[in-house]
């Protein structure tokens, strides 16, 4: 799995385990950057690349879960793998609950690790791929008037031009001009997409209101 | 006699007044007169009687009353002759006139009779003379009585203080005799009770003369040692000492003859007293040496000391015991923390094992990458045992063993133990370690044993701390002269005066899980080590747990 355009970040505290991790996954064709605390990893500027993280829960200072919390509060969403010496169940279903991808208990088998750090990096790669897509439909919707926003509202709540044109007080004709637009510059291709395009952007619709 | 009695008071005669021819100047001459002298004569009785009566010592008083009776009887005639004046009962007047007459015929004879006696009587002067007399006479017999009692006085008290004199040359006497008695018996009961002490004390007392020579042996020297009296007297004392140190003790009892003191037996060292049969025992010896008219003489009180070693032995061993049943139970509370301890350097192990298989399966081999893996997993490999090989250390039930060691590698070795603990209770761990320290005589896992607890202490002591940072810090200095300084100062609750009286003592305890060993066996072990352990507060928070150990040398 060589990947050159993602990089794993491993947080332990002991030299040992950063350095058989980091041996592992650079095995594995990928890139790797370790931190020995919580706070060196948060201090650090982090590549704009798919990425996940592989975090001990027991750190001196800064513990794991804490730093999960405080990545959360950033709104940094890398997927996280903890590793732990312990493993007890509270603490994992916590970690799992908090939105951690998987919990290793150490020592744990490097295929199971791989294939965690694997799974982390789709699923970044795709949080990325979403963000991406988010980012230019907002684009593409922000390019939208107010009253072609209206008609769109309108269009996706499931009304016909008629009730359009009678809601905003415009013409049917105006209505079809409008929407025609709308389709155009959000790049639909059929009422169902710009829908899902809605739902996508989170956009309150005129049936919600 | 009623007729007589008629007759008798008839007046059938002329009264008297006839006879003066009612010549009212004679007859009230006589009737006066008459009156009157009957007025006195019946006066007079009347006055007799109450003298009478009143002086019954008077001899002769029954003479008074006759007297009486006769003045009487003659007042009772002139009172007639008044009557008879006017009334001619003369024959009552005569009857009266004859009882009076017979009335003074007998007191007339008793008189006669009476007068001769009546003479015989003293006249008063006689009386008063007489007493003079006596009464003189009495002075003088009294004068001389007393004196006579004077005499009688005065011999009487020389022979009494004569007596006294006596009885106390006697008594002193006496009291000499029973002296010199009662010091015989003072001497002869001390002779007895010192040949008790000698015979009877639970020690065995070996008397030698300046040679050496066995002169003297109570009944315990032959249990002891297992001689017999009659075996050992006249023998050189060396016979009861073991074989092996035989040879030097002439030597040792030479300088102790030049020197004699009374004072133990080779002080600080262990003395053993060795029996007929060969077997050997540990021993207090006192010497001391008796000055006598034969020249000194030396007494050895000598005390099997075999049951107070084996005590003192138990006690040891329990004390060993309970210290390690202690750490056993502190590396029970550790587990976790251990157990982190090795998991690290296994989990390390564990993934660079499976990165040289991977590094194996390559077609092209990388023998560089190869080769390091190899080594960090001996590496870490060895961590692991040495993490085992300290809890083996702190585990092993083993007698105490004073070596000299450097408290600073104690201290950081103790961390390494405790260091999870710490962190997974978030409390950060600083170290102030004096350099340059000079080495501490000491048991190094009962050292680390102590530095545990108190870390471990002040890691519970913060639990309940929320609004500062906790912290604790060792530090490690030098004390006073000969003795190396170590305090565990924590942030947490405090300890107040009260508590801090208490708790060293066993099964003390603040935590609900604690079984209150932990500082009691600290304090023993520290003590055993000549040092101290205390608590004192820290100036804001928490409270600073110290101690010191003895410098080696």
């Amino acid at each position: 799995m060589k990947d050159a355009d993602a990089v794993v970040f491993v947080v332990d505290d002991d030299s040992s385990i950063r350095k058989a991790i980091e041996s592992l996954v650079k095995l594995a064709g990928l890139r790797v950057e370790t931190f020995g605390t919580a706070q060196e990893f948060l201090r650090n500027e982090r590549p704009d690349l798919p990425g996940c993280v592989v975090l001990d829960v027991e750190l001196p200072g800064l513990s794991g879960l804490d730093l999960q919390r405080e990545l959360a509060a950033h709104g940094i969403k890398l997927p996280i793998i903890f590793i732990t010496g312990y493993g007890d169940i509270p603490m994992s279903v916590r970690a799992m609950k908090a939105g951690a991808l998987e919990f290793l208990t150490k020592p744990f088998r490097d295929q199971d690790l791989l294939n965690a750090i694997q799974q982390a990096l789709e699923r970044d790669r795709a949080t990325r791929q979403h963000s991406r897509e988010i980012a230019e439909l907002r684009e593409r919707f922000d390019a939208l008037t107010s009253r072609e926003r209206e008609v769109m509202s309108l269009v996706v709540a499931g009304l016909l031009n008629k009730q359009i044109g009678f809601e905003l007080g415009i013409s049917e004709i105006t209505v079809k001009i409008h929407r025609g637009r709308v389709m155009n510059k959000m790049g639909a291709q059929s009422l169902a997409e710009l829908v899902r395009m809605t739902e996508r952007l989170e956009i309150p619709t005129a049936k919600d209101q | 006699m009623n007729k007589f009695l008629t007759k008798l008071f008839l007046s059938d005669f002329m009264p008297h007044g006839y006879c003066y021819l009612w010549d009212p100047r004679i007859v009230w001459l006589h009737a006066v007169s008459d009156g009157l002298i009957a007025f006195a004569y019946y006066l007079i009785p009347l006055m007799l009687i109450y003298f009478v009566r009143r002086r019954r010592d008077l001899p002769f008083h029954w003479m008074f009353l006759m007297f009486g009776l006769f003045i009487f009887g003659c007042g009772t005639t002139h009172l007639m002759e008044v009557w008879t004046v006017w009334h001619a009962t003369y024959r009552l007047a005569g009857v009266i006139k004859a009882f009076t007459a017979l009335a003074s015929l007998a007191t007339a004879a008793l008189l006669v009779t009476l007068i001769p006696q009546a003479l015989a009587l003293p006249s008063p002067e006689q009386l008063r003379t007489a007493n003079a007399n006596l009464e003189k006479e009495i002075r003088e017999r009294l004068l001389v009585e007393e004196a006579l009692q004077r005499a009688h006085g005065e011999l009487e008290s020389k022979v009494q203080q004569r007596t006294a004199e006596l009885a106390r040359a006697n008594d002193q006497l006496r009291g000499e005799i029973g002296e010199r008695r009662r010091a015989e018996g003072a001497l002869q009961e001390a002779q007895t009770l010192f040949e008790n002490f000698f015979e009877f004390s639970p020690d065995a007392i070996v008397v030698t003369d300046g040679n050496g020579r066995i002169t003297k042996v109570n009944s315990q020297v032959e249990k002891f040692f297992g001689y017999t009296r009659a075996e050992l007297l006249g023998l050189p004392v060396e016979t009861l000492i073991p074989e092996r140190f035989r040879a030097a003790h002439p030597d040792h009892r030479a300088r102790y003859t030049a020197h004699p003191s009374v004072r133990p037996m080779g002080a600080g060292l262990e003395l053993y007293g060795g029996r007929k049969d060969g077997a050997e025992f540990p021993v207090d010896i006192t010497l001391s040496p008796v000055g006598t008219a034969d020249g000194p003489i030396f007494l050895s009180v000598i005390r099997d000391v075999s049951e107070k070693k084996r005590a003192e032995e138990a006690l040891h061993k329990a004390q060993a015991e309970l210290a390690h049943v202690s750490r056993l139970m502190t590396l029970g509370e550790l587990t976790a923390s251990i157990s982190h301890e090795v998991n690290q350097p296994l989990t390390a192990i564990v993934t660079q094992g499976q990165v040289c298989l991977r590094l194996l399966a390559l077609e092209t081999p990388r023998p560089d990458e190869m080769r390091a893996a190899v080594e960090r997993i001996v590496g870490d490999a060895n961590r692991a045992s040495e993490v085992i090989q300290r809890i083996r250390a702190i585990a092993k039930r083993s007698e105490p063993q004073m070596v000299s060691l450097d408290i600073n590698d104690a201290i950081r070795e103790a961390i390494l133990l405790v260091q999870r603990e710490v962190l997974s209770h978030g409390v950060s761990l600083r170290t102030e370690l004096a350099s340059a320290l000079p080495p501490v005589l000491g048991d190094r896992v009962q050292l680390q044993q102590v530095i545990i607890n108190l870390l471990i202490n002040g890691v519970e002591a913060m639990a309940p701390i929320t609004d500062r940072p906790r912290e604790i810090l060792i530090r490690s200095q030098q004390h006073e002269a000969g003795q190396v300084h170590v305090a565990v100062q924590d942030s947490g609750i405090g300890i107040d005066s009260e508590t801090a009286e208490r708790l060293f003592s066993a099964f003390f305890t603040t935590k609900p899980s604690g079984m209150g060993m932990g500082l009691s066996i600290s304090r023993s072990i520290i003590r055993a080590h000549g040092g101290k352990l205390w608590v004192s507060p820290n100036p804001v928070h928490g409270a600073a747990f110290q101690f010191t150990v003895p410098t080696n040398g």
